[in-house]
């Protein structure tokens, strides 16, 4: 870059941080690094520069590389991370109009970190924390061997997701928790006027008081876990029999890298559209007031139309998620919601409808803070924008000489029903930990809440096998598959599935994960 | 806040390293699935180049995901068009093309692999049988240069040590003797007249007589006639000859899917024998219900149809082995793929039993089965008949299964058989053939 083109672009950068802070965006200050293209694929395939090594970054690496080679047409990438200065990667070959571009959405980026609710937790020193795993993993592989490095890598890889960073309590601040408020609880019954009508309660009141909260107590601590844990990795590391101190340094790493994901999986629509939304009005306003020149523009307008392609196979959160915040400040600015809004059936009266509510913006800063993708389908994926949208169900299709994908005669409203399903839980199914010694021989029981949505059978059998690697002792996984009750048993390698047969009329509960 | 410019940020090697060990992943996936890999339509399809990329699974993140069980495939997109419209839509593909084509796309990746590795995963130490000292007309291939002579001139980097020395030393002890017989001294001392006079025998014997000893060592002395070098040559090997003539049934009744079999199949073998043998002549012939020769790249990309008579290729190979390639001189192979539905299965056993007599390598038959065919031989095509089972009448054979496949084997004739019903069998049945350890 010559220096006349660095000064310039330190000019966009001021603007577009004025810009920002005059639409009310706030963020952590952005250091930008321009980087060679090679470098920039690096960090691509490693998502965190100084990441540990592990082979499917390679393969990441071969791949982002290859197709760069052979067919890149200037899409733009885009690398930031979360951390306190945020950092920002900008590739060295860009055009001056695209680098424009990544900066304008970057800030989109930075803003969504610090104002979503799901990235509060979020540890904002996850380089250094890699960056030095990194240098006790090459020990590690020293001593023990890459094959076994390996191993708990990529067992913990398949599980780091279920780590949420407001998963914070140990097991036995939970058992702390659970006993004060079953203790209050009993207590407090127990203090109720009505409690002679109650002979159980009787008892507890002329019992003592501290031999019934040392009952509890004992009760508690022998019940693990004590809640249904859904943080696999850490419950993995507290409580397994098999792992050694390395290796749950090696989990444990992974789980916070896990957590600094998490926020970023549950909300990809909704934080790549807000990101394409503010790039889009910041580099339009760069343009109307002369910063930038003509032939940026057109630089630009390309790799914009890429980046907003629709895709007839596979939804792009860019352009999704930028229509759906669209469609948000539209409808709160002409009062376009409420049950006025769903009363309305006539298109011309629709079309027409503006009450002047102007509450847009605001509208979308509130759903910014407290919504995650799951929600934000929801609620705001309409059946009016999916046919706006052009979105449709396809299934494929066997035909004489080929496979065919059709497109389905699904209405908007059940395309819309579809594609909310396939948001449940925001992309992370919801595995639970019921039970650490099942059949109290140490095999932990899982359960998965279903939300609507299976769980993909095959990843579901390797998964579970990755859980044992790390668990050592026999893993079982309950969850419905395809409506029916199933049993993935994993122990040494050998998966098993078994479906149960529910009986009429029994009480489902009973087929969910037998507690101590 | 800032921007930082970097011109020589170095790339770290994790990048090199975990793409390796990210290889050495797909190469042991390949391994594992290479039954399958072989099957893949892409790699005859294309044009030749000698990387291909297959399809390999295994390489995936596992993780719970959400997902649809049922086995219909599907998903949302995006764009105009109306319910009923076709968005994409795949050709189907040889033997049990279905699950797998429906599970591309998301779970397969791509990995690119030279045709080399994976024939020698394949095939190794493995190797056309029977192969025959032929007498007449073999073939010399230059394999480089090798040192084999010596000779008395020549330049100094190419000096033989050994043969030097060797020289020098008989030459002194013949001196010496020379020496000891005329003048009758010791031998320590005709070495030491001979170190002496440096290496000349009239000087040395001058020295013992006259009395002048003085030298107290002994040791060579070398003379310009010791000197040896070596010469290079050009290195030739001899070998025998060995032409393969690939045949198959290109008629109406070999559907796409059975066509592709005996191409994969037989694409394999020619890919084989390039790489094994530099000097394996290689002939085309389809026929229907006439045979012609065709080059490799019309047999492996055209199709035909119309009747089928067998016979026709046999006779057109028994033609060209009389006129081109004289079994004294040749290693002949046949390899004759057809579906069994001919129209005149005497005839064409009269010819096989020509081309036998003729004392040939080897010939082998096979036919392609598709499973739903399998056990209707009666009722199918039931005036044609099954060739297979016409030739397992005339001549007797060694049954052995492997892998699921049925073999059979004539050693007098040399004369082998086997059924194939999918791509999982194209490559038991290889090995079958090719069933000679490799020198």
């Amino acid at each position: 870059m010559t220096k006349n083109e660095m000064q310039k672009l330190i000019k966009v950068e001021d603007t577009l941080n004025r810009y920002a802070q005059e639409e009310g965006l706030e963020y952590c200050d952005i250091e930008w690094d321009i980087i060679p293209d090679q470098k920039m694929f690096e960090i691509m395939a490693y998502r965190i520069p100084g990441n540990i090594s592990n082979w499917k970054y390679g393969r990441d690496y071969e791949r982002i590389r290859t197709i760069n080679e052979n067919m890149h047409d200037g899409l733009p990438y885009e690398v930031v991370i979360n951390s306190d200065p945020t950092r920002a990667y900008l590739m060295k070959s860009n055009t001056f109009g695209v680098q424009c571009l990544v900066m304008a959405h970057v800030i989109g980026h930075a803003a969504f970190f610090k104002m979503n609710k799901y990235f509060t937790e979020t540890r904002k020193d996850i380089i250094q924390i890699l960056d030095a795993a990194s240098k006790r993993f090459n020990g590690y592989e020293k001593i023990y061997g890459m094959d076994e490095l390996e191993r708990i890598i990529d067992s913990a890889h398949a599980l780091q997701f279920h780590s949420s960073p407001f998963d914070i309590e140990s097991e036995d601040t939970k058992k702390i928790r659970v006993f004060e408020m079953q203790k209050k609880q009993d207590h407090k019954v127990s203090k109720s006027e009505f409690r002679d009508l109650f002979d159980k309660e009787k008892d507890k009141v002329e019992m003592d008081v501290s031999l019934y909260n040392q009952k509890l107590w004992r009760q508690i601590k022998n019940q693990t876990p004590i809640e249904p844990a859904g943080d696999f990795l850490r419950y993995i590391n507290d409580y397994s029999m098999s792992l050694e101190d390395w290796q749950k340094d090696v989990v444990e790493i992974l789980r916070l890298e896990g957590q600094y994901f998490w926020p970023q999986i549950k909300t990809k629509y909704m934080n790549e559209g807000f990101a394409s939304y503010w790039h889009q009005k910041f580099m339009t306003r760069l343009f109307r007031e002369h910063i930038l020149g003509d032939s940026d523009h057109a630089q630009y307008n390309h790799s914009n139309s890429l980046v907003l392609a629709s895709h007839d196979t596979s939804m792009n959160p860019y352009l999704i998620g930028t229509k759906m915040w669209s469609d948000i400040v539209d409808r709160w600015n002409k009062g376009k919601h409420g049950r006025d809004w769903d009363a309305c059936e006539t298109v011309a009266e629709k079309e027409a409808w503006d009450t002047k509510e102007n509450y847009g913006e605001q509208k979308m800063f509130e759903v910014l803070k407290s919504y995650q993708d799951w929600f934000f389908m929801q609620d705001f994926l309409t059946a009016d924008l999916v046919d706006e949208l052009n979105l449709y169900v396809f299934v494929a299709k066997e035909e004489i000489m080929s496979y065919d994908l059709v497109r389905t005669d699904h209405t908007a409203d059940q395309v819309r029903e579809l594609i909310v399903a396939s948001f449940a839980n925001s992309s992370i199914p919801n595995v639970e930990i019921t039970n650490c010694n099942y059949e109290d021989a140490g095999k932990l029981y899982l359960v998965h809440q279903h939300a609507g949505i299976d769980l993909q059978l095959e990843y579901a059998q390797k998964t579970t096998k990755h859980i044992n690697e790390l668990w050592g002792r026999e893993v079982v996984l309950e969850c419905i598959i395809n409506k029916q009750r199933t049993l993935i048993k994993c122990h040494g390698g050998k998966v098993q599935v078994t479906t149960i047969t529910i009986l009429e009329g029994t009480e489902e509960k009973k087929l969910m994960g037998p507690r101590p | 806040m800032t921007i930082i410019e970097h011109d020589d940020w170095d790339l770290s090697e994790k990048g090199k390293k975990d793409a390796e060990r990210h290889h050495e992943k797909i190469d042991d996936a390949i391994r594992k699935n290479v039954k399958d890999v072989i099957a893949e339509e892409s790699i005859i399809t294309k044009k030749r180049g000698r990387k291909v990329r297959i399809p390999v699974r295994g390489l995936k993140d596992y993780r719970f995901i959400h997902g649809n069980n049922e086995g219909d495939v599907g998903g949302v997109g995006q764009g105009d068009g109306k319910a009923g419209d076709v968005i994409d839509s795949k050709q189907k593909q040889g033997q049990g093309g279905g699950p797998v084509e429906k599970e591309r796309g998301s779970d397969y990746i791509e990995a690119e692999v030279d045709i080399d590795y994976l024939i020698e995963i394949m095939f190794q130490d493995l190797g056309l049988p029977w192969i025959d000292e032929k007498t007449k007309n073999m073939k010399l291939v230059p394999k480089g240069w090798k040192f084999e002579t010596i000779s008395k001139k020549g330049i100094r980097p190419r000096i033989h040590k050994k043969r030097t020395m060797m020289k020098a030393i008989k030459r002194m002890v013949a001196y010496a003797v020379e020496i000891e017989r005329q003048t009758g001294c010791s031998n320590d001392d005709a070495n030491r007249s001979l170190r002496q006079a440096t290496g000349d025998l009239k000087e040395a014997i001058a020295i013992i007589k006259g009395n002048r000893l003085t030298e107290t060592e002994t040791g060579i002395v070398f003379n310009d006639d010791d000197l040896r070098y070596k010469q290079i040559e050009p290195d030739i090997e001899i070998q025998s000859q060995a032409v393969v003539i690939c045949m198959m049934d290109v008629s109406g009744s070999m559907t796409t899917d059975k066509k592709y079999l005996a191409r994969s199949m037989l694409f394999w073998l020619v890919e084989f024998l390039k790489k094994m043998y530099d000097n394996v002549d290689i002939k085309f012939i389809v026929h229907t219900t006439e045979a012609w020769f065709v080059d490799e790249d019309t047999f492996f990309h055209k199709g035909e149809s119309g009747g089928t008579q067998c016979h026709t290729a046999i006779d057109k190979a028994n033609h060209l082995i009389d006129t081109e390639y004289p079994i004294d001189s040749w290693n002949v192979y046949c390899v004759y793929i057809s579906d069994g539905e001919d129209w005149d299965t005497k005839k064409t056993i009269s010819s096989i039993d020509i081309m036998l007599k003729k004392n040939i390598n080897m010939l082998s038959y096979v036919e392609i089965k598709p499973s739903e065919e399998v056990g209707l031989f009666g009722s199918y095509g039931g005036d044609f008949g099954s060739l297979l089972n016409d030739i397992k009448k005339h001549w007797d054979f060694k049954h052995t299964k492997n892998a699921g496949t049925d073999f059979y084997k004539n050693e007098k004739y040399r004369f082998l058989l086997s059924i194939i019903q999918n791509g999982t069998q194209v490559l038991p049945c290889l090995q079958h053939m090719l069933f000679e350890k490799a020198k």
